[in-house]
């Protein structure tokens, strides 16, 4: 749906159900832009309507300028908040839009534009019960709602409700069957679910409806247990020559490929796609390595042993947390598995909830290293660390399906933040899963990461991100002895009866046999490993990336020092 | 008095008969008189409770307001309690106490301009109204106008020599200057009157460290830090002397903690003033944009040369480059007048950089348009106090680097002086001392931010240098210490200006000027070699802003490591 038919200008319902439809459809940036003329079409106000023709038209700092002005004067004009708000979302302020559109429901609760603006807007911070409750409260008033729907299943399956979110998106599909991406997002929650025959299928049948879908292609070669044919190669490739396809498609397209030359044995093939994916992928990321490296030398900078020493006795004292952090792809999902296979411990997934605190306690700037964070950690206060702390505690809670002692949380990149879950919950454990360098660069590099992980579409990025991630971590091993346990990928899976032993003991557990046979847990899981960590640990995967190793040699270059010295860490 | 007198500063109320506006007679008198006995019983919780209900009631008196105002102050409601006091202004415009109490409630907004106009005001009403003029000192000072902070702050005290505030604000203002002794003993009449009473023990701190007895300093300033009536600034400053303090023992780990708590304090206090997108480093970014897009030949333009001035010379840089150093010894010149960081371009900002979009205008911008803001300029510059008939007339303010596309523009004739410093050690004395705030100096608070700030400063210069061509002359503040009459002989000889021993005695008119920058101090001491190279000892803690800098610390050929 690349051409739809465009409203009447001032037909602000048409508008709506024109974005709404492109929504469904997948094409955001159309969606968006028919919302701002369902706004435009909404305002008589010619202020407003001015504002709205800015907002139309992409002149942010026009747009702002006018509806301030008209909110200066009229702090509680319901229209205004809901444009003020638009602009924020678009502008990268989720938070900002959140607040001016509760004032505007507080003013209006039946302002149903507004009332989904503001589910989107939380979905989009994560906030996904406050979501899932404003698209009930929508779907109330009018139930069978494709859109509001839709949002509802995307915010449950972000709380682990997968069987909801699956009944949810399996409703909007009987009514609506030609919506690929509506079978392709079924499909990652049957696959969530461990239902990977009925996921093949939703991924076959969005594939069907549009043969150039990348990621359902992907989503199928993701699997990892289930090889794509001769046939299916083929297919993808003359997909590949279509010259109208989008990158988004392509990128996806050349990483199934990848996937599919590897497990035919055919690595130089399997290689370039890989290599031409990346490409594809970093060019349209604007990661910046040297924030990653400011990021680290400021928390090496700020916190020290006496830092944290002057701060003790801060945070909130429950236990409950295991953090699992390291670089993807490096055996934490195999860990959180194994964790979660213990009856004090329930496994969640990988909560973006640290990441949240601490982006916001970075303040307003555009980039992390213009804010604040981690610097502001040095003025908290106690209390303010404990409010940190149950607050994570709240938000984690949305997440947790058990009343269990312990849970788990897997966000990788959060080694980034274990000063703040230091201070916020200095009784949490958290474990470092640390594999190989080249195996688990390389494999992060073959892996096409829904969302973060930025810094895994170039060798070079990944190389210098491994680095500065050990750098950082040696920091902690000295500032705060103990405070992390290490766990060796190859170490566990050669002698699982011993490290299994030692991860519980680290975490305070008592051993259990069930642990060691994490495969037979029939919890979901939604990472990259999901369908790994289903069969017991295998050991070819350990040097499975030597069979790359004519095309890695700048990795290895660049690995340097944290390669010889694996599995310990050079000197920084 | 209570401690919260801190906060709120000294309280004059004007107890009296009831407005026209008043409905009832009868009950407002009542309410009225109950007021004024809690007020002279000094339970002022209780006053502020009275005050709010009466308020609501519909008296609208400007004692009432006032004491409202007083409540939701002392519940950090600053902004409201500013909206009460203006209604009391407004009621009766000739009580000084209303006056005096919006100046220092708009002091806690940081709005010190609309402050200094209130008290202006009530000290003009009521020339013997003590509290008044030790507060419009308090407002001066942190309007950098030091001299006339100190006058104000004797008037205070010759009409009322136990001023409290004034004596403070007294000690404060001779610390800034270096004279330890003299502010200490100053600050000690402060405490003996009111034991821990901040700004003195500050004070106090600052001359012990100054002594070199830095443990003594430690203890003291460990002590306030935990005094839980702090205001958020009294704290923030009080984390920043004790990084001084730690930076003296040589704990450079611990130092740092207390400079990242000081500059985090200050980042939160002033959020509300300073946080708002854009940030100052977003506009420079914008202006950086810009400039790559507009011709480098649109910045030379023909214009008049200076009135009645025989020259004219503006000295940039960057904050903690030496600039104000070079002012001094500049000043000590017979035939120079100078000013020292005033807001000299203000009229020309708004009309020509409001927005960093606004360079495509200047950029073709005709003369008439730029000749009111160059009179706009000269008429500023004569309003500051520079005499600059006959004279060669030097701007310094090491941040106007941001502003050179202005500068190129409004005055083609003007000369630039250029002071540069090692990167590294101007980015962490930027990060470490504590400046008047500001939206730049909001910056300054991390170490990225500081380093992200410089950059975007030089890269503006270096975009501007097509334009000024041979008009600019760089100053090595290294080499300026290490060979004096060599680099200012030849900063004299680009200025058209000749040598006089004068200039070498520089330190001796440094301690009478009173110098609002953080430089103050250190520059009564005369040259000193002690800055040069400091980052080396905080490498470790350097290294988030190493990326930023190590271009210009290539391209000015500073040692790399």
């Amino acid at each position: 749906v690349t051409t739809a038919p465009a409203a009447e200008p001032g037909d602000a319902k048409g508008w709506g159900a024109l974005g709404d439809r492109l929504r469904l459809a997948g094409d955001i940036d159309a969606a968006d832009q028919a919302y701002a003329r369902q706004i435009r079409a909404s305002v008589a106000d010619p202020e407003l309507a001015a504002a709205a023709d800015a907002l139309c038209e992409g002149r942010a700092a026009d747009c702002h300028r006018l509806t301030s002005s008209v909110l200066a004067r009229r702090p509680d004009d319901v229209q205004a908040l809901w444009l003020f708000a638009e602009l924020a979302a678009r502008t990268g302020r989720p938070h900002d839009a959140e607040t001016l559109l509760a004032r505007a429901l507080g003013r209006a609760p039946g302002f149903t534009e507004a009332r989904y603006a503001y589910a989107v807007v939380l979905h989009q911070q994560g906030k996904a019960v406050q979501a899932i409750a404003e698209a009930d409260r929508l779907l109330q008033d009018d139930p069978g709602h494709a859109v509001y729907r839709q949002l509802g299943a995307a915010a449950r399956t972000r709380v682990g409700e997968d069987q909801a979110a699956a009944l949810a998106y399996r409703a909007v599909l009987d009514a609506h069957p030609d919506l690929a991406l509506t079978w392709m997002a079924y499909g990652h929650v049957l696959k969530t679910l461990g239902r990977q025959d009925e996921a093949v299928a939703a991924y076959r049948e969005a594939i069907r409806l549009r043969p150039g879908l990348g990621e359902a292609w992907w989503s199928l070669a993701n699997l990892k247990t289930v090889a794509l044919a001769r046939d299916d190669i083929a297919r993808m490739a003359a997909e590949l020559e279509r010259p109208e396809l989008g990158d988004e498609d392509r990128f996806h397209l050349q990483f199934a490929l990848g996937a599919a030359h590897e497990a035919a044995g055919e690595d130089a093939q399997a290689f370039d796609h890989y290599a031409a994916a990346n490409a594809l992928r970093r060019a349209a990321l604007p990661y910046d390595p040297d924030e990653t490296t400011i990021h680290v030398a400021r928390c090496k900078a700020l916190l020290s042993a006496s830092f944290f020493a002057a701060r003790a006795g801060g945070g909130s004292p429950r236990p409950d947390p295991i953090f699992i952090v390291g670089l993807p792809r490096s055996g934490s999902t195999l860990i959180e598995q194994i964790l979660a296979s213990h009856s004090q411990v329930e496994g969640t997934q990988e909560l973006p909830e640290v990441e949240i605190l601490a982006a916001r306690l970075g303040g307003p700037a555009t980039k992390p290293s213009e804010g604040v964070y981690p610097d502001i950690l040095a003025v908290l206060s106690p209390d303010e660390f404990r409010a940190l702390g149950e607050e994570y505690l709240q938000r984690a809670a949305a997440h947790r399906k058990t009343d269990a002692p312990f849970f788990v949380d897997k966000m990788p990149n959060n080694f980034a933040h274990i000063g703040l879950i230091r201070l916020m919950l200095p009784n949490a454990k958290i474990i470092d899963a640390r594999r190989h360098p080249a195996a688990c660069c390389f494999s992060a590099f073959k892996q096409h990461f829904a969302m973060g992980q930025p810094f895994s579409y170039s060798l070079a990025d990944l190389a210098r991100y491994y680095r500065d991630y050990v750098e950082l971590m040696a920091h902690f091993d000295a500032a705060l002895p103990g405070a992390v346990h290490r766990v060796i990928y190859e170490e566990m899976v050669a002698d699982p009866q011993t490290q299994v032993r030692n991860l519980l003991a680290s975490c305070g557990l008592p051993f259990e046999e069930g642990c060691l046979r994490f495969h037979e847990n029939d919890r979901a899981v939604r990472t990259a490993s999901s369908e790994q960590v289903r069969r017991p640990i295998f050991t070819e995967a350990t040097d499975h990336w030597r069979r790359f190793e004519p095309w890695l040699g700048p990795l290895m270059r660049d690995l340097g020092p944290v390669l010889e010295a694996y599995p310990d860490a050079p000197h920084f | 008095v209570a401690l919260t007198s801190w906060k709120t500063g000294p309280i004059r109320l004007t107890m009296g008969a009831p407005t026209a506006a008043a409905q009832d007679a009868a009950a407002d008198k009542a309410s009225l008189a109950e007021i004024g006995a809690a007020v002279q019983a000094r339970d002022f919780d209780l006053a502020g409770r009275l005050a709010e209900r009466a308020l609501a009631a519909g008296l609208e008196h400007p004692a009432v307001l006032n004491l409202a105002a007083l409540k939701l102050e002392g519940e950090e409601r600053f902004e409201e309690a500013v909206r009460l006091l203006q209604r009391a202004v407004a009621v009766a415009p000739a009580d000084p106490g209303a006056r005096n109490a919006l100046g220092l409630c708009l002091r806690r907004l940081e709005r010190d301009a609309e402050a200094l106009a209130q008290f202006d005001e009530a000290v003009r009403i009521a020339p013997t109204f003590a509290g008044a003029h030790s507060a419009r000192g308090g407002c001066l000072e942190s309007l950098g106008r030091l001299k006339e902070a100190e006058a104000a702050f004797q008037r205070s005290l010759d009409l009322q020599p136990e001023n409290l505030g004034a004596i403070a604000g007294l000690a404060n203002l001779t610390s800034r200057r270096g004279a330890h002794a003299e502010a200490r003993a100053l600050a000690s009449k402060v405490l003996a009157a009111q034991p821990g009473y901040p700004d003195a023990v500050i004070v106090v701190a600052a001359a012990e460290l100054a002594e070199g007895d830095a443990t003594a300093a430690q203890a003291r300033l460990e002590a306030l830090i935990s005094d839980p009536r702090l205001t958020a600034q009294q704290l923030a400053f009080a984390q920043g002397l004790l990084g001084d303090v730690l930076d003296a023992q040589d704990r450079v780990p611990e130092a740092f903690s207390a400079y990242a708590a000081c500059n985090m304090g200050l980042w939160r206090t002033y959020a509300s003033s300073y946080g708002t997108p854009p940030s100052a480093l977003e506009f420079a970014q914008g202006m950086i944009g810009r400039l790559d897009a507009i011709d480098p030949q649109a910045w030379t333009a023909a214009g008049e040369p200076p009135p009645g001035a025989t020259g004219h010379v503006f000295l940039l840089g960057f904050p903690r480059s030496g600039t104000t150093l070079l002012e001094q010894v500049l000043a000590s010149h017979p035939d120079v007048e100078a000013l020292e960081e005033r807001e000299t371009l203000s009229a020309a900002m708004r009309a020509f950089l409001a927005t960093p979009q606004d360079l495509d205008r200047l950029a073709a911008a005709t003369d008439t348009e730029l000749r009111p803001l160059r009179e706009a300029y000269w008429a500023r510059v004569r309003e500051e106090g520079a005499r600059v008939e006959g004279k060669l007339f030097v701007d310094k303010h090491p941040l106007n680097t941001l502003k050179l596309p202005l500068i190129a523009r409004l005055f083609p004739h003007a000369k630039v002086l250029f002071a540069r410093r090692d990167p590294r050690d101007v980015v962490l004395s930027c990060y470490r001392r504590r400046f008047v705030m500001s939206g730049s100096a909001y910056q300054l608070l991390t170490l990225p931010g500081a380093a992200g700030y410089y950059d975007a400063a030089m890269q503006i210069a270096e975009r501007m240098q097509p334009a000024l061509g041979a008009r600019v002359h760089v100053v090595r503040h290294e080499a300026l210490i290490a060979d004096f009459d060599g680099v200012v002989g030849s900063a004299c000889e680009f200025l058209g200006l000749g040598w006089t021993d004068a200039l070498r005695a520089f330190s001796a008119r440094t301690q009478d000027r009173g110098i609002a920058t953080p430089s103050g101090a250190q520059l009564a001491g005369g040259l000193s070699a002690e800055g040069v190279g400091q980052w080396r000892r905080y490498r470790q803690q350097m290294a988030p802003a190493l990326p930023k800098l190590r271009p210009w610390v290539e391209r000015f050929g500073y040692e790399p490591q």
